[in-house]
């Protein structure tokens, strides 16, 4: 098992390495001086120059990301053009908004998602099921910023239950930061929700139909083990290699949602960034999504080992 | 007297589509306290779903029991809830089963230890301390060296004897009273079948269960069954004892169902007797009998009145036929040999029309191969030291892991016109050499010399000749077939892509007689597989073969995945075709009793070695190697007298892996002749007179 993780952990690391590549190239990839598209086209030449001269940029290349690897493995991600402050300490503070949000719907999806599937396979065809298979396939189907807006509205604004935009740290004022959270983790849910559910409940009527489980019927097993213990340990091995996936689809969520509700997020700050071209931030926001899709992959690896055995290597 | 288990009149339908299948029909059977007894059908018939439906085991819907009553011990269980408490407690607690595939009836994410010990802590009311100590007894008693360790391993991680045993430890840890075997040894080798069989026996016979073994082959129940009951389409259509099915047949299927299984131990060179027809849609079913069209006895209350009903005819002897097929007194047993045996069983049939084929073709086959045997000497194809390696790569830097020898200095030749058999269990290497032979793989080292040339290392464009001359015929026409193709562009695809017609017409014409060759009507052109039965396809794919005219047709277990009653028809058509064409084949199967009938000579192989290569008589009547000894005697024969007489050798062990292939001789550590030397010299073939070539040391 440790053998196990160490490999795993290792194809982490060489993913990030490569990430970190790419997200270094995204500077020179683009057409022209990346000084030049940065100040735009009115800079006078001594601007664009002492620019090069600040990134770096007229070293070799290989230098250049050595220097700017190195760097980074010291927690030094360069400063912000636009802020004028160092990267790491823009995205240390939007990181725990986007974190929070991200986990709360993460675990809200997985606790609702996965019994939905399981009641609508065994109910298959029932009531429950219909309606479960509906909602599912809306939430597939609607928009996050629109179900974001309409959230706005009617709680906000109708109703008056819930603030419509912000965050707030759950250290600082816990109840208000709850109410803050309730749409977004909401909107952010939904996508989620939908797809483990149905993929919960197609893999229930999959692994419902399997020779095993007859065999545990004949055993005299109650139906409800029989699904628990023998179906369920079954069915949500595709379920966890998909919840793993779906970790990058929350980060993408997150652009969305934290525009709608103005929460000072990762999210906004990418979409910020890029449109500000305010390269250092993009790397720098590049490479922390990159490491939590890597690490939330790494766990789901190692989760995947424990439902699956076939998977652990002698 | 109350029965252990009395099923009657049970009955039990699936709604489809298209109608509603009739899949039980009014069966009617009893089980009692320390019986062994066998229910024997092929596959469809109802047997199984009869066995799911006492205990409440079917899937509803589609499937529905719709009456009858399954008496255990006097209560019926009918009456319980499926998911009630007293249901449960017969389920494992009083009636235990096991399935025919080891392979997915155990959970694959829980240990073997967890599946036998929560039915264990159901039923006995142990703790779990205490039940996985009978856990562990229980898989000793099933022959599991060291259980307690193995108690914690997945299925994965067991062989499927292994999961076999370990299936039947999981049935019978909470002591049932009956033990229901649903095609127990179906999925697994012969050597691992005869070990199943008898450890079945034994253990039902330690507790004093009763055994009810479900199965389509006739051998596996002649040695161990005390009655009988056959099975056709959703009803029982003779049931006795084992000794009435088997030397007495009265029911038309039973004699049909008999006849149409080669034997191991019957004269060769008869044609097999199929039973025409396929058997019937269960779909709205007309009343009356459904083997009517198929029977070669059916007279005219037949088509008139409805199904008969199972009636005494002797003693326990049950039959449901209108046609009363005079009983043949054979005597005792004990007094009769094989071949009178047979020659009563087989050749005084009461059909006149039936007995005219067997008796006519008897001769003129024994001919026919004695003069295609001796008058070519020509070489077709040779193997010379085939050696075929794979390499296993692990980590993530690919290095390379052991190397797996699947095929490792194989060397044959195969003569114009012959049929070379090539037997042995799975994993052994013959399917390997026939996608040698045909170029799918190619091979690491050795030569294949076709028609005189080597044919490994010629570049692509000189092989599109070879291909032309060298077909396959699949082993599985469910998947071997591409299901959006039509039948016709199926068998006529290879003519275009060798440009071997000139138009339209001739393609369509050469098309319509590739299907007739077959016996397929050429009207049937434009229908995709799936509108066919199983015999049906592998008869379009042995049109395929055709095609090109090959001399060498490669059948890479062209029959195995076929009913019985069907076997025959595509065996004996592989025959005619041999026949009238001058086919060359390499028969590849398990199936010894089926290598027998077909082939001229043949090969013995284990773990991608031959172990003994000669023509068919002399490898039958004189095995030399003990591995081919053993082979011989797994193979059931579907004959109580004969099976009774029989000395059985129980190899020990499984066919080892070959990632860890025993050293020197490769078959020692299972061979119970073996000395000290097996384990450090490879032997090769030698020649012992005649043609005969034996692998071992001690030849």
């Amino acid at each position: 098992m440790i053998a196990f993780i160490g490999r795993r952990l290792l194809h982490t690391i060489v993913v990030l390495v490569i990430v970190s590549f790419i997200a270094f190239s995204v500077l020179h990839l683009l057409p022209g001086d990346p000084a030049l598209t940065m100040l735009g086209i009115e800079a006078t030449p001594e601007q664009i120059e002492a620019l090069r001269e600040e990134l770096g940029l007229n070293k070799p290349l290989v230098i250049q990301y050595v220097h700017w690897f190195v760097n980074m493995l010291q927690g030094d991600l360069g400063r912000s053009i636009f802020y004028r402050e160092s990267v790491a300490q823009i995205i240390a503070a939007r990181l725990p908004a986007t974190f929070f949000l991200g986990m709360l719907a993460l675990i809200f999806s997985v606790l609702l998602s996965i019994p939905a599937g399981v009641i609508s396979a065994v109910r298959r065809g029932g009531f429950l099921d219909s309606l479960t298979s509906l909602i599912a396939n809306v939430g597939v189907a609607v928009p996050v910023f629109w179900l974001g807006i309409l959230g706005i509205y009617l709680f906000g604004l109708h109703l008056g239950w819930l603030p419509v935009y912000g965050y707030t740290s759950p250290f600082d004022d816990f109840w208000l930061s709850i109410k803050k959270a309730v749409m977004p983790v909401l909107c952010l849910s939904v996508l989620p929700l939908a797809v483990w559910t149905r993929q919960t409940r197609s893999s229930m009527l999959e692994v419902i139909r399997e020779d095993y489980i007859r065999t545990a019927r004949s055993k005299g097993l109650k139906e409800r083990t029989v699904i628990t213990r023998h179906a369920l340990k079954n069915a949500i091995i595709p379920v966890i290699t998909l919840l793993g996936l779906q970790v990058r689809n929350l980060v993408g969520g997150s652009v969305l949602v934290e525009t709608v509700f103005n929460i000072p997020g990762m999210g906004r700050l990418l979409v910020n960034s890029v449109l500000g071209k305010d390269f250092p931030v993009v790397q720098g926001c590049i490479l922390v999504i990159a490491l939590v899709v890597a690490l939330a992959n790494l766990v789901v690896d190692i989760s995947y080992g424990y439902f699956n055995p076939r998977t652990r290597n002698e | 007297m109350v029965q252990m288990l009395e099923v009657r009149n049970l009955r039990t339908q699936f709604k489809v589509d298209n109608g509603i299948v009739q899949a039980v029909d009014g069966v009617s059977y009893h089980i009692d306290h320390g019986e062994i007894v066998g229910i024997v059908g092929e596959s469809g018939c109802g047997k199984s779903v009869t066995q799911l439906s006492l205990l409440q085991l079917i899937s509803s819907p589609p499937g529905k029991i719709m009456g009858g009553e399954a008496l255990f011990e006097g209560v019926d269980l009918l009456k319980f809830k499926s998911d009630s408490e007293q249901m449960r407690k017969i389920r494992g607690g009083n009636i235990g089963i096991i399935f025919q595939e080891p392979m997915t009836s155990l959970n694959p994410v829980l240990t073997i230890g967890q599946q036998i010990v929560e039915s264990v802590m159901l039923h006995l009311k142990m703790d779990s301390a205490a039940a996985r100590k009978h856990a562990v007894e229980q898989l000793k008693l099933v022959g599991i060296t060291d259980a307690e360790q193995r108690i914690d391993n997945y299925p994965h991680q067991f062989s499927g004897g292994m999961r076999q045993r370990a299936m039947i430890a999981m049935a019978m840890a909470c002591r049932p009273k009956l033990l229901i075997a649903d095609e127990p040894t179906t999925a697994l080798d012969v050597t691992t079948q005869a070990q199943i069989l008898e450890l079945l026996k034994d253990t039902v016979k330690h507790f004093d269960t009763s055994l009810l073994i479900v199965t389509h082959n006739l051998g596996v129940v002649a040695r161990y069954a005390q009655r009988i009951y056959v099975m056709y389409a959703g009803r029982v259509v003779e049931s006795g004892t084992s000794n009435d099915i088997f030397a007495n047949p009265r029911h038309p299927y039973t004699i049909g169902l008999l006849k149409a299984v080669p034997r191991l131990d019957e004269p060769k060179g008869h044609k097999l007797v199929p039973i025409n027809g396929l058997p019937p849609s269960l779909i709205n079913r007309p009343p009356m009998c459904a083997f009517l069209l198929r029977c070669s006895y059916r007279t005219e209350k037949c088509y008139q009145e409805p199904w008969p009903e199972l009636k005494v005819v002797d003693g326990q002897h049950c039959v449901s036929c209108y046609v009363d097929l005079p009983a043949k007194k054979l005597g005792s047993g004990g007094n009769v040999t094989i071949l009178q045996l047979m020659n009563t069983a087989g050749m005084k049939d009461p059909s006149a029309e039936l007995s005219d084929i067997v008796a006519s073709t008897v001769s003129q086959k024994d001919q026919l191969t004695n003069s295609t045997y001796q008058s070519s000497e020509e070489i077709l194809l040779e193997a010379k030291n085939l050696k075929m390696y794979f390499s296993g790569t692990k980590g993530f830097f690919k290095h390379e892991a052991a190397q797996i020898k699947a095929v490792d200095d194989v060397s044959f030749k195969v003569r114009k016109g012959e049929t070379l058999g090539l037997v042995g269990e799975s994993g052994c290497g013959k399917t390997t050499v026939a996608r040698c032979i045909l170029q799918l793989y190619s091979p690491t080292g050795g030569g294949i010399h076709f028609e005189g040339r080597n044919i490994l290392g010629q570049p692509k464009r000189g092989l599109r000749n070879m291909r032309r001359r060298v077909q396959l015929i699949f082993q599985d026409p469910y998947s071997s077939l591409d299901p959006r193709q039509t039948a016709g562009s199926i068998i006529g695809e290879p003519l275009k892509v060798h440009k071997m017609v000139a138009s339209k017409q001739e393609y369509s014409h050469r098309v319509a007689e590739l299907f007739e060759m077959v016996g397929l009507d050429p009207s049937m052109e434009d229908r995709v597989p799936h509108e066919f039965s199983g015999g049906q396809r592998q008869r379009i794919g042995i049109a395929r073969a055709l095609a090109t005219n090959p001399s060498l047709i490669v059948c890479d277990e062209p029959i195995s995945a076929l009913d019985v009653s069907i076997q025959a028809q595509i065996i004996n058509l592989l025959e005619e075709l041999q026949e009238k064409l001058g086919l060359t084949y390499l028969f590849i199967a398990h199936d010894l009793s089926v290598v027998r009938h077909i082939s001229d000579r043949v090969a013995v192989m284990y773990l991608g070695r031959i172990v003994e290569i000669t023509d068919w008589k002399s490898l039958y009547e004189n095995p030399l190697h003990p591995y081919t000894k053993a082979l011989l005697s797994a193979v059931p024969i579907p004959d109580p007298f004969v099976e009774e007489k029989r000395e059985r050798i129980i190899l020990r062990g499984e066919v080892p892996s070959l990632l860890n292939r025993p050293t020197g001789c490769c078959f020692h550590p299972r061979c119970s002749e073996a000395i000290e030397d097996c384990s450090s010299i490879v032997p090769t073939l030698k020649n012992v007179g005649g043609g005969h070539e034996v692998a071992c040391i001690k030849m």
